[in-house]
């Protein structure tokens, strides 16, 4: 019965009724702190609506269509099944913390500094941090966020973290699509240092999008590695908000690669909140069929003496599409900054496209700043080339294109990861789809 | 005699409006070198491109076989199996792909053609120090990205080493002399030397005899305005340096 209503409601009332089924459930077992809330994101949430491809900063990306396939949040109690298999074939890649449709699960096997945010958040410190990264006003994805709020990680970092730790988002559409929510908080004391490598897989054929919020403060002459890997199934979508506060020469390294999924938009922000902050910042989208890669990024220099540095690139085939915007906020006083951007896109396909839009808004004079775009084909010349030395089109293609994305890749300091998605990116690349 | 491995009879050729190439006539047979010179513009590099199968270049008449098989309808990577090279007036720059790779898979692909099992990466490795060798390049240079951020020199250096492993039938040396110091002229030609071989057979393009000094021709053949308008022994060139080209492209041009 409820299958059949919710295909007749729209995006927002899905979403309110499945929030006063929540509300319903809850009853009692919320703490007035976090149910308040929960109650103020709803409201907000109620207040923006979803945003549509009139919003300027949805132009491209239709998540009300998205939306309209009807996903349904799940209420989530009882046991959880392993889901080992799933992520198998990652284990080399560092500590594997599970979340399952939002839930932090197999807590007794992880590492003291994980720490389930449900549990966390009896702590007063940690509750009060909770959205002063990110904000609900204003922010339909965060509102959205906030008020199916239940878990996530809290990442308390207080000394050199030598092993990445591998957060794998279990989403399972088995019996429906779903929706889940992931809330993320990470502080790194100063000095401290840790990689953290963000993935999805989905269960299931329905359609499964993961909305992911994550605080991070990156304290002095600290270090945040934060690999998010996207590579599920085209039934797979997901929505990061990734919003990181970087302390006085402390750096963050964003390594974003988009190489599955069906409808994948990535908003991660860093701010550089004290001199001599550095962000490197690098993506690489590969995208076929229907796929909508959408990055929006920004980058704030808050005070002087800080660097940036940006390279987003895309390969683009079939009927997918990408969006890149490239936000660079260069407050008054934050004089001497060092803010680069480049975002070079290779178009396969026609019927491909890619919407690229620098937005750099400078407020201080003693700095240096740039952006820079391409959009191209394959260079003919070296295509040539190749052919010339008994490669097959295809070949030359693939390798040249092997070749493109390889400047992304090559910067992820695991070499696990590093050869496991080299080794996939060149698959894709001699798949008939591309190339 | 043998047969020849590249038959050219009648060969015309266009790049968008203007007929380069009116009318060539060759014969290359195995272990033989030909000279091609000729004045700028003469069609020195459109008859090489044509050769190796480049797009833009039309041919409107004539025919070519290699091997006794008609050229003009193989791909560019077809021609290059079945054993045909073009070093490169300008070796194309290739960020990210390393020269090691890149000829392993060219190699390999060349080995898939002839029915040979791929080399493994320590016989792969072993065959590119030797030949490496050859053209004193530093094996260093076999991680570094094709030609990436290499002098003209070296450049040139690495597209006798690729003819080093590829093992060509025919080699078509587009002024491979042009932008070299004498030294390096001189490596690049004592590998090309050690290269020649009574199956193996070379064209070498050039606008100076200077390089002939080194790589000693069997025939000389003076390109100009499309056509070979004058067939020599090695003497030829050395005729050419001293009297200049209008020596030749008089008789031409009155004949006209």
């Amino acid at each position: 019965m409820t299958t059949l209503r919710a295909e007749l409601r729209s995006p927002l009332e899905q979403i309110a009724f499945d929030y006063a089924h929540q509300t319903k459930v809850l009853n009692g077992q919320a703490r007035s702190l976090l149910s308040t809330l929960r109650h103020r994101a709803f409201a907000e949430l109620q207040r923006i609506g979803i945003p549509t491809v009139r919003h300027e900063e949805w132009k491209y990306t239709n998540l009300f269509s998205l939306l309209a396939k009807g996903f349904r949040h799940e209420t989530f109690d009882g046991d959880v099944p392993s889901f080992d298999e799933s992520y198998s074939a990652i284990r080399r890649w560092g500590c594997i913390v599970p979340l399952y449709n939002g839930l932090l699960i197999e807590k007794e096997s992880l590492p003291s500094i994980v720490q389930s945010l449900s549990i966390a958040l009896h702590d007063q410190t940690w509750c009060e941090r909770l959205g002063t990264l990110a904000p609900i006003e204003g922010n339909a994805i965060v509102a959205w966020n906030t008020a199916f709020l239940h878990d996530g990680v809290v990442l308390d970092v207080r000394s050199d973290e030598s092993e990445p730790l591998v957060l794998v988002s279990i989403l399972d559409a088995r019996t429906n699509n779903v929706v889940v929510h992931e809330r993320h908080l990470v502080n790194l004391a100063p000095r401290a240092s840790l990689t953290l490598v963000l993935v999805q897989r989905a269960l299931g054929e329905g359609e499964a999008l993961l909305n992911q919020v994550l605080e991070g403060r990156v304290g002095e002459e600290a270090t945040l590695r934060l690999i998010v890997i996207q590579d599920a199934s085209a039934s797979c979508h997901s929505i990061t908000t990734h919003e990181l506060e970087v302390d006085r020469l402390a750096r963050v390294e964003l390594i974003t690669v988009s190489i599955g999924g069906g409808f994948v938009r990535n908003m991660p922000a860093v701010r550089l909140t004290g001199e001599g902050a550095d962000a490197q910042l690098s993506g690489l989208t590969l995208a076929d069929g229907t796929m909508l890669v959408d990055h929006h990024t920004t980058v704030e220099h808050r005070v002087p003496n800080c660097t940036s540095n940006e390279l987003y690139k895309a390969i683009l085939d079939g009927r997918s599409t990408g969006v890149f915007n490239g936000k660079i906020l260069v407050q008054p006083r934050a004089q001497k900054t060092a803010a680069y951007q480049a975002n070079r896109n290779i178009i396969l396909s026609s019927r491909a496209t890619i919407n690229t839009k620098p937005q750099l808004e400078i407020f201080a004079n003693d700095v240096r700043c740039s952006h820079g775009c391409t959009v191209g084909r394959l260079d003919r010349e070296a295509l040539f080339y190749l052919r010339s030395r008994g490669l097959s089109k295809q070949e030359a293609e693939a390798l040249l294109l092997a070749a493109f994305a390889e400047e992304i890749t090559a910067t992820i300091p695991l070499e696990t990861i590093r050869s496991d998605l080299n080794a996939r990116i060149e698959h894709l690349l001699h798949a008939d789809e591309l190339a | 005699m043998t047969q020849p491995i590249l038959r050219i009879r009648n060969l015309h050729a266009r790049v968008g409006e203007s007929d380069i190439l009116r009318g060539v006539d060759l014969d290359v047979y195995p272990g033989q070198v030909h000279a091609i010179m000729g004045p700028n513009g003469s069609g020195k590099s459109t008859l090489a491109a044509v050769l190796a199968g480049r797009e833009d270049y039309v041919v409107t008449e004539g025919q070519v076989l290699y091997l006794g098989k008609n050229l003009l309808e193989m791909e560019p990577e077809e021609r290059a199996r079945e054993g045909l090279f073009l070093a490169f007036q300008y070796p194309v720059e290739i960020p990210g792909v390393t020269t090691a790779t890149f000829l392993k898979t060219a190699l390999n692909e060349l080995r898939k053609h002839r029915g040979q099992e791929p080399l493994d990466a320590m016989e792969f490795l072993n065959l590119m120090r030797e030949r490496a060798k050859l053209v004193h390049i530093d094996p260093a240079f076999f991680s570094r990205s094709v030609n990436e951020g290499f002098s003209g020199g070296e450049k040139k250096r690495n597209e006798i080493f690729q003819l080093a492993m590829l093992e060509p039938r025919l080699a078509i040396l587009d002024e491979t002399d042009s932008g070299l110091d004498i030294d390096a002229l001189r490596i690049v030609a004592d590998g090309v030397n050690a290269l020649r071989s009574p199956e193996r057979a070379f064209i070498v393009i050039t606008h100076y005899q200077r390089l002939l000094n080194y790589i000693v021709p069997d025939v000389v053949h003076v390109l100009y305005r499309g056509r070979i308008i004058k067939t020599g022994p090695k003497e030829l060139a050395l005729e050419l340096e001293a009297k200049g080209y209008d020596w030749v492209t008089e008789l031409e041009d009155v004949a006209l």
